[in-house]
């Protein structure tokens, strides 16, 4: 795997544009497959991902890694992973801060844990050995929250740096991650954005959420928030030119959107720059 | 306040509230609110504990709900509004254990032969059957096929002992309804309605990138299962003599290749 620097805008590759994406090239600069969607030995999917890479760099995103659970490591998980790596040549791979099953049953589903040394301990250690076995050092997203834990002791700003420094892995903002977890448990976005080591962050991700009333949802079914975008701009005054990705996974719409919100992040990002002009430049830890 | 629980064990006391209780229900609530009473959450004015738990046991139900619609598209049109009472009793019995959810149907079509779905159609595991079927050959190894022009190149001689073997897509499926059938009205919009019993067995396979399925008579499949134990081509014809002339067996095994090509059905033979 190599360095991140310069891959600007991509977007998450989704089974619904399979199509066109056989048709047209795509207007972005990039893909991030989800690696659970490729982990079979072979078929469609793989076709579709053989002939995206021909024209474009890829990243390999995942959900069930499951670095904070207080189970083993998968190991026949890690094995598929590792087997991705190598058949796909990812630029890099991540997956999220979160816990997605314990006592061998996944619940699909990224779960919070608390925030404290007891959480760090376990994730850091799982993570170098997730970065022994694999061979790569990975990157971890935070997750959009729901609820928070009073025996937390520190931020998760604070914990996910911390767990990057000790374990010497990078990280993946998700931008709309902060805005729904700081909206649902009341704090500042942009503190969390401003308490991240940037030389570790090697990705951003932008996506929709849904409002709830009493909370938000990390739904991915809709274009980017207002809101999400001014973080965004925060961001990229902060940590510079980082490979940026749209998620959309549910309702999803036809390519030219997805496309369409990839133009407004490279606009908006060209807010960030003094000149007010995009820029790409920007290298970052190397994978 | 007591002393928060060490993470193994919050772990495992949120896998038991998240996962059995995403029906969104009162009742379900109120378990919620019983099992966090003495959970380090944090609760404010806008959701209590119970209520942010709630939002994680949804969810979760509703992913794999949507995973198992799209993998068993007229499963789920078979069972209508009884598809969610279906899925919870499902995962129930299976919980998820794979990373993927890619995975998570694969126990339904034995699941189903065992618990009915409501109403009980006779033919729902043989459904399910052909749907897993589908998705299993939809995933299989992508691997060369032969060719004609590659048997060309078998020296006459060689044929007895020439090895071939079927895709690693292939799947052979022997039901007791005619399913596919069912499924095509199915997907069509057509409400379910019982089905006469027949005797069938279907092939099911991927060529390039779309999945196929196709009726086969019991000397296809008796051939397709000698193939995929690995037997040389002599031996196939040998097996299909055995109940008719060999004349009609060597005209017999020579169609059935024919058909076999024709649909990619046969991987490349092994380069020497």
């Amino acid at each position: 795997m190599s360095s991140s620097s310069s891959l600007g805008f991509g977007i998450g590759l989704r089974t619904a544009h399979f199509n066109t994406l056989l048709e047209r090239r795509a207007e972005v600069d990039w893909f991030e497959a989800l690696s659970e969607n490729f982990m079979m030995e072979g078929g469609r999917p793989h076709f579709v991902l053989d002939r995206i890479r021909r024209d474009f760099p890829i990243v390999l995103h995942g959900v069930s890694l499951s670095i904070g659970s207080t189970d083993p490591l998968r190991r026949d998980y890690l094995d598929r992973l590792r087997w991705l790596i190598e058949r796909f040549e990812p630029r890099w791979i991540s997956d999220h801060l979160c816990w997605t099953g314990v006592d061998a049953h996944n619940l699909h589903d990224l779960l919070p844990l608390p925030w404290n040394e007891e959480a760090l301990a376990l994730v850091v250690s799982r993570v170098v050995e997730v970065q022994d076995v694999l061979g790569h050092r990975i990157a971890l997203e935070n997750v959009s929250s729901y609820l928070a834990f009073t025996h937390s002791t520190m931020s998760e700003w604070e914990f996910l740096s911390e767990v990057a420094r000790r374990a010497d892995c990078s990280i993946l903002l998700d931008v709309n991650n902060i805005y729904v977890s700081a909206r649902n448990l009341g704090f500042d976005p942009r503190a969390f954005i401003d308490g991240i080591p940037s030389e570790r962050v090697v990705q951003m991700h932008l996506a929709g959420h849904s409002d709830c009333g009493t909370h938000l949802l990390d739904t991915h079914d809709a274009a980017v928030a207002e809101p999400v975008w001014e973080l965004f701009v925060h961001a990229r005054r902060r940590l510079g030119a980082v490979p940026t990705c749209i998620e959309w996974d549910g309702n999803v719409p036809p390519l030219e959107e997805l496309e369409s919100e990839v133009a407004t992040a490279r606009r908006r990002a060209a807010e960030a720059e003094p000149s007010g002009q995009p820029r790409d430049d920007h290298a970052t830890a190397a994978a | 306040m007591t002393t928060p629980p060490p993470l193994r064990e919050l772990q495992l006391r949120l896998r038991e509230l998240i996962f059995r209780n995403g029906d969104g229900t009162a009742a379900a609530l109120e378990r919620l609110e019983r099992g966090a009473a003495d959970l380090p959450i944090r609760g404010d004015e806008r959701l209590s504990p119970a209520q942010r738990l709630s939002i994680y046991a949804g969810m979760h139900f509703l992913r794999i709900r949507d995973v198992l619609a799209e993998d068993f598209p007229a499963t789920r049109a078979a069972a209508g509004d009884e598809f969610d009472r279906l899925v919870e009793r499902y995962l129930d019995a299976h919980p998820t254990d794979d990373p993927s959810l890619r995975r998570a149907g694969r126990h339904l079509p034995r699941f189903l032969e065992r618990s009915p779905a409501n109403p009980p159609f006779a033919w729902q595991a043989d459904l399910a059957a052909l749907e897993w079927a589908m998705i299993e050959a939809f995933d299989a190894l992508d691997e060369d096929v032969l060719t004609a022009a590659a048997l060309e190149t078998v020296a006459p001689g060689d044929w007895p002992d020439l090895a071939i073997r079927p895709v690693r897509s292939l799947r052979l499926l022997e039901l007791r309804f005619p399913v596919d059938e069912i499924r095509a009205d199915l997907i069509a919009g057509a409400p379910p309605s019982e089905a006469m019993p027949v005797e069938l067995s279907l092939r099911v396979w991927r060529q390039g990138t779309s999945v196929f399925h196709r009726r086969i008579g019991e000397a296809e499949l008796r051939a397709l299962r000698c193939v995929g134990e690995g037997i040389a081509f002599g031996e196939l014809c040998a097996a299909l003599a055995a109940e008719q002339p060999a004349d009609d067996a060597a005209r017999q095994a020579i169609g059935l290749l024919r058909d076999w090509l024709s649909d990619e059905l046969l991987a490349a033979l092994p380069t020497a």
